[in-house]
């Protein structure tokens, strides 16, 4: 009778062994209390004549790309780069040293360029300090002289992206110099032109290896040949776009991107039977644009919609991290943004105002400018569709 | 010494996860109803529960309790379940039964507590299908899970009347909750899949009487009734999306009044038969569960029948052979046509030692599980019950 203690261990450890596994098989309705969950289907649309847009916003420190253009369908823009001071000495062996100046490079990033305009040539000037992100694009534009000229640089047709380096050196290097005296500030306006009315994007620092940099070639007075060059670089401390003033938007429009950059609000009604009762499932938002939307062949910008934290106008800070982004391309007219984690937070007695910020992810950097029909519009106002389940009866036996 | 090492081995292996029975037939109503009973009581059929101390089934048997006792007992499931949509094996681990109890000193009178399960509902269902929220097919796989159950907490005493006589009163507290998760997985992700939840308590009152009376050597008869008021479900609360509701009262189910009736007879030291049968009517609570989407419940009727072989009459706890067979209906319907059954088998053994100190016993049952042709299921259950009576042998 050795063997019984054997048998009844191994069942022990059998019951203790045993792993959790409920599943069963289900077989509706017979094998679900409660019932089979219902879904359904509601198409909100905006408050009427709550919807609107706001322009103003977006530092010009913000902003990833600056704009230069040269007519048609990109509208005229400018870009205006401001670096940052060249000191009067630079440091050697800790000790700091006056120099002589041996060469300057600039470098631009083009972030993206019409390539189907042929001729493309992209114009440096050096441009007076008088003019900051006040001045206007008259007098950016005519400060854009052939007196005031670096360079031309032109590039094939081939080009679409990448980084322009221009070096001064020689007899042209008194064209980028400027004294410590003077301030030792370099600012330059781009400016393109092709055989037909053309754009381009230029990157900013915020841009990452797109950033504009101007770079001093220098040799340092009073030490050994070994430590004599010497490299200074220095990145834009100020940039901008400047254009010329925009057309009013439309009243029955809302606006988002641009320049001056725009964003539009929409506030909605939520029912009570979706802010209390309904697990929302989906939500998709549909924005009919006015006309499509045009811009660099092949360029993209993102739409977002985000959840604002509270209504405070044009001000109302959006929720970091709740947003739905949806890429436009020149040409589309559509757009379609999943929004259903932001119209959950709409739900509860806490839920946050129901109102959805839009806005373009490139403000102030892409010819991309949708104009969105509103509650105003005559057709086409923005939707709200919302799938949701009403409560599942839990209580069901 | 060794023994003892050895049974505390084998009683740490029962460390495991606290989980209740699941099966197919606790999905609809209130559940699978639990039995209350010990390891020895489950391996003779159920037919010695009105007899056994260590069982909840019968007040009076608390005074055949001889010295001060404490029961636990862990209980794995292998089963296999058919449904329409196919057949399924799956298995969960219970703690059906646990007691302490025990005679007062000096006193004819025995109390214990104890904690057994009333009704289960533990399950997990999947159903896939074809949703077209927006006029578009979309694959979807829904999923609803229980957890929980009622349980029964009983105080009960016993009073020795006579040496052949013991009568017993039990209050019981019907308590317990259902921890409920709805979820729909969505094959197109645009859709969220969020899980609802919800959590259903329940609070009822019962009480039992009972008897145990030996009219002659070898031969006994043991009764019970129990009546249990109504069970009050509340819905503690139901998360839709970010909102929770306040609890609310969502129904009042009566429970059923059961009466038993039981025999054992001892016809030589080496033998015992015993034998049982219980009716509960359980239709109380159908108008209820049909009012909340139920098929509704039925009357039960459970017949067990047990016989204990004592191998050796110097020490006739160890190891002795315990053989039973139980058949009963079952009181909630998974269909309208018909009424869910049960028929099990089992085999069981156990030993004390230490002087009785300690002991266990192990249960190995084998149950059909049926309502009509397309609903069944057969399982496994290995029930294993450790007890401690610090005491030992008592005269």
């Amino acid at each position: 009778m050795k063997w019984i203690p054997v048998i009844v261990g191994t069942l022990a450890l059998l019951t203790a062994a045993c792993t959790e596994h409920f599943t069963t098989p289900g077989s509706c309705p017979t094998l679900c209390p409660g019932g089979q969950a219902q879904f359904r289907d509601t198409v909100l649309t905006p408050i009427q004549g709550a919807d609107s847009s706001f322009t103003g916003f977006v530092d010009p420190a913000d902003l990833v790309s600056t704009l230069s253009s040269s007519g048609g369908v990109y509208g005229e823009h400018r870009a205006v780069f401001r670096f940052v001071a060249q000191g009067d000495s630079i440091t050697v062996s800790d000790t700091s040293r006056t120099f002589t100046i041996d060469s300057v490079g600039i470098d631009i990033g083009v972030q993206d360029r019409d390539t189907t305009s042929t001729n493309f040539v992209l114009e440096i000037y050096r441009l007076p300090l008088t003019l900051d992100t006040t001045a206007t694009f008259a007098q950016v534009d005519a400060a854009m002289t052939p007196a005031n000229e670096l360079i031309e640089v032109p590039e094939p047709q081939s080009f679409r992206t990448g980084i322009v380096h221009v070096n001064f050196a020689g007899d042209s290097l008194a064209r980028v110099l400027v004294a410590a005296a003077d301030s030792g500030v370099l600012q330059i306006g781009i400016r393109v032109r092709a055989d037909a009315p053309t754009g381009t994007r230029i990157g900013t620092p915020a841009s990452g290896d797109f950033a504009p940099l101007l770079s001093t070639y220098a040799e340092a007075i009073g030490v050994v040949d070994s430590l004599k060059p010497q490299l200074s670089t220095r990145i834009a401390q100020r940039y901008f776009t400047v254009t010329p003033p925009a057309a009013p938007i439309p009243s029955d429009l809302l606006a988002v991107g641009g320049f001056p950059v725009s964003r539009s609000f929409l506030r909605f009604s939520l029912p009570p039977y979706l802010r209390d009762s309904a697990t929302i499932i989906r939500a998709t938002l549909v924005l009919h644009a006015d006309a499509p939307v045009v811009g660099i062949p092949g360029d993209s910008a993102t739409v977002d919609a985000s959840a604002v934290l509270v209504d405070f106008g044009a001000k109302s800070p959006a929720i970091t991290g709740a947003f739905s982004a949806f890429v436009m391309y020149p040409g589309d007219s559509l757009v379609t943004l999943e929004v259903g984690p932001l119209i959950t937070l709409w739900q509860g007695p806490t839920g946050t105002p129901p109102i959805l910020r839009l806005n373009l992810v490139e403000e102030g950097g892409s010819y991309i400018f949708p104009l969105f029909h509103s509650t105003r519009s005559s057709s086409g106002p923005p939707t709200l569709r919302i799938t949701y389940r009403p409560p599942f009866a839990f209580e069901g036996y | 010494m060794r023994r003892i090492l050895a049974s505390l081995v084998l009683a740490a292996g029962l460390v495991g996860t606290a989980q209740a029975q699941s099966s197919e037939f606790g999905i609809r109503g209130l559940g699978l109803p639990g039995r209350g009973l010990s390891a020895r009581a489950l391996a003779l059929g159920g037919g010695i529960g009105l007899f056994d101390g260590e069982s909840s089934t019968n007040p009076a048997a608390i005074g055949m309790l001889t010295t001060t006792t404490a029961l636990f007992t862990t209980s794995g499931d292998y089963r296999n379940s058919t449904t329409p949509e196919g057949s399924l094996s799956n298995r969960d681990t219970r703690f059906p039964q646990i007691l302490i109890g025990g005679p007062i000193p000096r006193r004819p009178f025995a109390i214990a507590v104890s904690y057994s399960l009333l009704t289960d509902r533990d399950f997990t269902v999947v159903t896939d299908g074809v949703a077209t929220p927006r006029d578009v097919p979309v694959n979807v796989h829904d999923t609803l899970s229980s957890r929980g159950g009622i349980d029964d907490i009983q105080l009960g005493a016993a009073w020795l009347a006579s040496s052949h006589l013991v009568l017993g009163a039990g209050l019981h507290f019907l308590t317990g909750s259902n921890r409920l998760t709805s979820r729909r997985y969505w094959e197109d992700t645009t859709y969220q899949s969020p899980q609802e939840t919800a959590e259903l308590s329940y609070g009822g009152l019962g009480v039992s009487v009972g008897a145990i009376w030996q009219p002659v050597h070898g031969f006994e008869l043991a009764g019970s009734y129990r009546h249990n008021g109504n069970v009050t479900v509340d819905r503690d609360s139901t998360g839709n999306g970010q909102v929770k509701f306040a609890t609310a009262t969502i129904g009042i189910v009566p429970m059923a009044d059961a009466i038993s009736g039981a025999i054992r007879i001892t016809p030589s030291p080496r033998l015992q038969l015993s034998g049982s049968i219980t009716a509960s009517n359980w239709s109380r609570a159908d108008s209820s569960l049909m009012a909340q989407g139920s098929p509704g419940s039925a009357n039960t009727v459970e017949e067990n029948f047990g016989i204990e072989i004592f191998r050796d009459m110097r020490r006739p706890l160890k190891y002795p052979i315990r053989l039973g067979v139980r058949n009963t209906t079952l009181p909630f319907l998974l269909i309208a046509d018909g009424q869910p059954k049960e028929f099990g088998v089992s085999i069981g053994t156990g030993r004390r030692f230490a002087q009785e100190r300690g002991g266990f016993d192990i249960a190995i049952q084998h149950v059909w599980r049926s309502q009509g042709a397309a609903y069944h299921e057969n399982a496994t259950i290995i029930t294993f019950g450790i007890s401690v009576r610090p005491g030992g042998i008592t005269p």
